[in-house]
C-alpha cells in the first residue's frame, strides 16, 4: 500500500512537472492540412522540450520532434551559448511561407547567459514543407518586422526584404553560438571589414584642458581571415555572447538590384566586454539562397557623429 | 502613262488590303470584329468592344452579391457583370480600316489579335494576379495591411478576358474576380463618414465650407479614401486619418444631411493598373450629418420709426428662401426686410427662417409710441383684458421715444445671468464697440445702459437703456425716472455702446 502511495505521487509529480513545462502551439491560419497539424505537433514537442531542459538545467534531448542534422548541430551550439524556455501555456502563430521554406515567428523566450543573466529574446522556428524544423533562432521585434516588411511595395521587393531580414536574424544568431563556419560562408572571401577605434586626442594646452581630451574615431580596415581569426579568440576568450539588431533601414541600391544596405545599431554583449555600435552591412543577393556580406563596418555609437556613418553611397561597387 | 501607274497601284493596294482583312476574318488563328461609325476613333472602339465581347462570351455571366451592414441590416447589391467591354486590356490588338461601300456612310474597322497573342496575353495577365495574390498571402501571414494587393489583384484581372483560378491554401477558387471583389466591397461596407467639425474655409471663407472628415471602421494606411458629392459639385481624397471635405455651399439650418459616394482604391498604382481603376470603381452611397450651429448666425435688426418698425435680418453662413416675421401668432410679413406697423405688433417679434423651427428669434418689443396712440392702445389693453404686464404709466407714455432698438443687436434683452452678461461684456470691449464698470469711470452716464444683478444670486434683475429723461427697463417695461431711489441692494455695472 504504501509503495503503491509513493508510485502515484511520483507519477503525479512527474504529470505536474510536465505539464508545467507543456506548451501548446497551435497555427493562426491553419487551413486544416496534415502539414499545419505537423507544424502544430512538431513545434509543441521542441518548446515542451526547451522548457523541460532549461528547467532541469541540462543538454537538449531532440528524440520527440523531427528535424535536420544539421538544425540539431546549431541548436545545440545555440543552447550551449544561451538557455532559454517559452513562458507561455498555449501559443499561436501564423505559418509565414519564406521561398521554400516556412517560420513562426514571435515566440516569446526567456533566456538565461552562462553568468546568468536573464533576458527576454523573439524566437523564431524554421522549417521545412514536412514540417521538419530547420533552425531556431532569435529574430528581430515583432513591430518592427512588420513596418520594415510593410515597405515592400510588389511580390520582389517583398520577397527581398523578407531574406535580407531573415539573414540579418540568422547573421546575428551565429555570434550567439559562436558560428564560425556560417559567418565564414556569410562573408565573401573579398569582404571588407572596418572597425571603428576610438582614440583620445590629448591637445597641447594647460595640464587641467589636457585631461579633458577629445575623443576621435580611427577607422582600422581588416580582410575576411583577419576578421575571423579575431572573431575566433573572442569566441573562445568569452562563454557567452549576446548581439542584437536594432534601427534596422534597408536600402536598395540605385542601379544595382542585387545590393542592398543595411545600417542597424548593434548592441554587443559578452563575458568580458559590452558595446554599442552603428553597423553597416552591404549585402550581395546575387544568389538569393546564399547572401554575401562584402562590407562590414562597425562605428562606435558614442563618438561617431550621424553625418559620419558609413552608409551604401559611400562606396563604389566594380563587380 | 504615269496616272494609269498610279491608278493600277492604288488598285492593287485595294485588293490586296481587301483580301487581306477577309483573310483575317475567315482565318482559324484570328479573332476579329468590325464596326461602323461616323469618326476613326469611334469606330475603332466599338470594333474593339464587340471583339472583347466575342472572346468574353464565356465569362459574362453576373452574380449578385448581397453584403448585410451592421445592425440596419441594410444591403448593398451589386452585380459581377463582366465589365471587360471596355477596360479589358489586350496586347497585340490591331485594326485595319476597311473600305467603304456602296451607300455605306461613315468608316469601318475590323479589330483583331491572333489566338496566339490572346494566349500571350492572358497568361501574363494570369502571372500578374497570381504575384498580386501571393504578396496579399504573405502579408496577411505576417499581419500587415493586404488590401492594397487585393486591389491590385483585382484590377489586374481584367487584363484578361479568362477566369484566373488560385489556390489559397487548400482551397482552391476557379475564378478570383468576384471573390476579391466581395473582400473589397464587404471592407467598403463597413466604413461610415464622420464630420467632426465644419468651419469656414482658412482661404475663402466667404465662398466655402470645411468639414474634417473621419472614416469610423477603416483600418487599411494603403488604401485612399475619395468620397464624391456631385450634389455639390465636391471631391475629398481621403487616407486612412481621414481629411478635409472643402465645399461651395451655404447651409439651409444648423444640420445638414451630406450624400455622396465613397470609393476605395490603393495608393500607389500606375500604368495601366491607375487606368483600370477609374474605370472599374468600388464605391458605394454614403452619407453623414453636418452640425452647421458653428458656423451659422442668424438675428435681426429693428429700426423704429413714428408709425412702424422696419426689421432687418442679419444672418451669416447660412442659405435662405424664406422668411417668415410673425408676432401674437400671426404671420405679419414674408419679405426679407419688412415694414410692420406697430398696431400689429405685440410684445414680442420672431423672426423664423426657411420655414425650420430651429431657425427662429424672438425678440420682446418695447418701444414707445405717441401719448394719444399710448392712450388708446391702454384702453383697448384693458378693455380685453390679455394683459399680461400693468398698462404703463401715463407719466412714462408722454415721454419722448428714442430709438433703443439700435442697441438690440447686443441682445441685453436676453441676458439673464452675470455669466452671460460677462461673456457678452468682454466682447465687446475686445472688438472696440463698447466699455463697462461703475458709473463713476464714465463722462455721460447717461449714455450708458445699466446691468443690475441679484447679489446671491447673479441674476440680471433690471436692464436699464440709456436715456437722460427716465430709463426704460427691458425687464419690466416700465419707465424709471429716479431709478437709484426705486432700485437698492443691487450690484450696478454701467455699460456704454458706440
Amino acid at each position: 500500500m504504501g509503495r503503491s502511495l509513493l508510485n502515484f505521487l511520483f507519477l503525479l509529480f512527474i504529470h505536474n512537472a510536465y505539464a508545467q513545462t507543456r506548451c501548446e502551439f497551435s497555427v493562426s491560419n491553419n487551413n486544416s492540412s496534415a502539414f499545419h497539424g505537423s507544424v502544430e505537433k512538431n513545434i509543441s514537442a521542441i518548446l515542451t522540450e526547451f522548457n523541460a531542459a532549461y528547467a532541469e538545467n541540462r543538454a537538449l534531448e531532440f528524440s520527440k520532434f523531427s528535424l535536420s542534422e544539421s538544425a540539431k548541430l546549431r541548436i545545440e551550439a545555440l543552447w550551449n551559448n544561451t538557455h532559454f524556455y517559452c513562458n507561455e501555456v498555449s501559443l499561436s502563430e501564423n505559418v509565414i511561407k519564406q521561398g521554400d521554406a516556412y517560420q513562426v515567428r514571435n515566440i516569446p523566450f526567456f533566456i538565461r547567459d552562462s553568468e546568468g543573466k536573464t533576458g527576454k529574446e523573439e524566437g523564431i522556428i524554421i522549417f521545412d514543407g514536412n514540417a521538419r524544423i530547420e533552425d531556431v533562432y532569435f529574430g528581430i521585434e515583432s513591430q518592427k518586422y512588420k513596418s520594415l516588411m510593410s515597405e515592400g511595395t510588389n511580390l520582389t521587393d517583398f520577397k527581398r526584404r523578407q531574406i535580407i531580414l531573415d539573414f540579418l536574424d540568422n547573421f546575428r544568431t551565429a555570434y550567439n553560438r559562436k558560428d564560425l563556419d556560417m559567418l565564414d560562408k556569410t562573408f565573401s572571401d573579398n569582404a571588407l571589414i572596418i572597425v571603428g577605434k576610438t582614440i583620445s586626442e590629448k591637445k597641447d594646452g594647460p595640464d587641467m584642458m589636457n585631461s579633458l581630451g577629445s575623443m576621435r574615431v580611427e577607422l582600422i580596415q581588416y580582410n575576411k581571415q583577419q576578421y575571423l581569426s579575431n572573431l575566433k579568440n573572442t569566441f573562445l576568450k568569452n562563454s557567452f555572447i549576446d548581439v542584437s539588431f536594432d534601427e534596422i533601414e534597408i536600402v536598395k541600391h540605385g542601379s544595382r538590384d542585387e545590393i542592398y544596405g543595411v545600417n542597424l545599431r548593434q548592441s554587443w554583449r559578452s563575458s568580458s566586454y559590452k558595446d554599442e555600435g552603428y553597423l553597416f552591412l552591404m549585402i550581395d543577393f546575387e544568389d538569393e539562397s546564399h547572401p554575401v556580406v562584402h562590407v562590414r563596418a562597425w562605428q562606435p555609437t558614442k563618438e561617431t557623429p550621424t553625418e559620419s556613418i558609413i552608409e551604401l553611397g559611400d562606396f563604389d561597387i566594380v563587380k | 502613262m504615269k496616272q494609269l501607274t498610279i491608278v493600277f497601284l492604288f488598285f492593287t493596294l485595294m485588293v490586296s488590303a481587301q483580301k487581306s482583312y477577309k483573310e483575317i476574318q475567315n482565318s482559324e488563328f484570328y479573332i476579329s470584329a468590325s464596326a461602323t461609325s461616323t469618326t476613326d476613333e469611334e469606330a475603332q472602339s466599338i470594333a474593339r468592344n464587340m471583339l472583347i465581347k466575342q472572346i468574353s462570351s464565356v465569362v459574362s455571366s453576373s452574380s449578385t452579391m448581397t453584403i448585410t451592414a451592421g445592425n440596419n441590416s441594410s444591403e448593398q447589391k451589386f452585380d459581377n457583370v463582366s465589365k471587360s467591354n471596355s477596360t479589358l486590356q489586350l496586347e497585340g490588338l490591331k485594326f485595319i480600316k476597311l473600305p467603304a461601300f456602296k451607300n455605306e456612310k461613315g468608316v469601318t474597322y475590323l479589330a483583331y489579335i491572333s489566338k496566339e497573342d490572346l494566349k500571350l496575353s492572358a497568361a501574363a495577365a494570369a502571372i500578374e494576379v497570381r504575384s498580386h495574390l501571393e504578396l496579399m498571402e504573405q502579408q496577411q501571414s505576417i499581419g500587415i495591411n493586404h488590401l492594397a494587393s487585393v486591389y491590385s489583384a483585382y484590377l489586374s484581372t481584367y487584363l484578361t478576358p479568362y477566369p484566373v483560378g488560385y489556390k489559397f491554401g487548400v482551397d482552391s477558387i476557379a475564378n478570383v474576380q468576384p471573390y476579391l471583389e466581395g473582400i473589397l466591397r464587404d471592407y467598403l461596407v463597413k466604413i461610415q463618414l464622420e464630420c467632426t467639425l465644419v468651419e469656414e474655409h482658412p482661404i475663402y471663407p466667404k465662398d466655402q465650407l470645411r468639414f474634417h472628415m473621419t472614416l469610423k471602421g477603416a483600418s487599411d494606411e494603403n488604401m485612399q479614401y475619395v468620397f464624391s458629392c456631385p450634389s455639390h459639385n465636391a471631391l475629398a481624397e481621403m487616407k486612412l486619418n481621414g481629411g478635409a471635405f472643402d465645399v461651395m455651399m451655404r447651409p439651409n439650418g444648423p444640420h445638414e444631411l451630406m450624400k455622396g459616394v465613397l470609393s476605395i482604391r490603393a495608393i500607389g498604382l500606375n500604368g495601366k493598373l491607375k487606368d483600370l481603376s477609374k474605370s472599374l470603381p468600388i464605391e458605394q452611397e454614403k452619407e453623414f450629418n453636418a452640425d452647421m450651429s458653428n458656423i451659422i448666425h442668424y438675428d435681426f435688426e429693428i429700426k423704429e420709426e413714428e408709425n412702424y418698425v422696419q426689421v432687418i435680418p442679419v444672418t451669416k453662413n447660412i442659405s435662405i428662401n424664406v422668411f417668415e416675421w410673425s408676432s401674437n401668432n400671426r404671420v405679419l410679413s414674408t419679405e426679407q426686410i419688412a415694414k410692420i406697423s406697430k398696431d400689429d405688433l405685440g410684445k414680442t417679434l420672431t423672426l423664423k427662417l426657411n420655414n425650420n423651427d430651429a431657425l427662429q428669434r424672438t425678440k420682446p418689443l418695447a418701444f414707445k409710441v405717441s401719448s394719444q396712440k399710448a392712450e388708446n392702445k391702454a384702453e383697448k389693453v384693458v378693455s380685453q383684458q390679455d394683459v399680461v404686464t400693468q398698462v404703463q404709466p401715463i407719466e412714462t407714455a408722454k415721454e419722448t421715444t428714442k430709438s433703443l432698438y439700435e442697441k438690440e443687436s447686443y441682445g441685453f434683452n436676453e441676458l439673464k445671468s452675470f455669466a452671460q452678461l460677462e461673456k457678452v461684456l468682454l466682447e465687446l470691449k475686445e472688438s472696440g464697440k463698447g466699455i463697462y464698470g461703475k458709473k463713476t469711470i464714465f463722462l455721460k452716464p447717461s449714455k450708458c445702459w445699466i446691468f443690475m444683478i441679484e447679489p446671491t444670486s447673479k441674476e440680471i434683475v433690471h436692464i436699464l437703456s440709456p436715456d437722460e429723461n427716465g430709463r426704460f427697463n427691458l425687464k419690466d417695461n416700465k419707465t424709471y425716472s429716479d431709478f437709484e431711489s426705486t432700485f437698492k441692494g443691487f450690484i450696478s455695472i454701467w455699460v456704454e455702446v458706440y
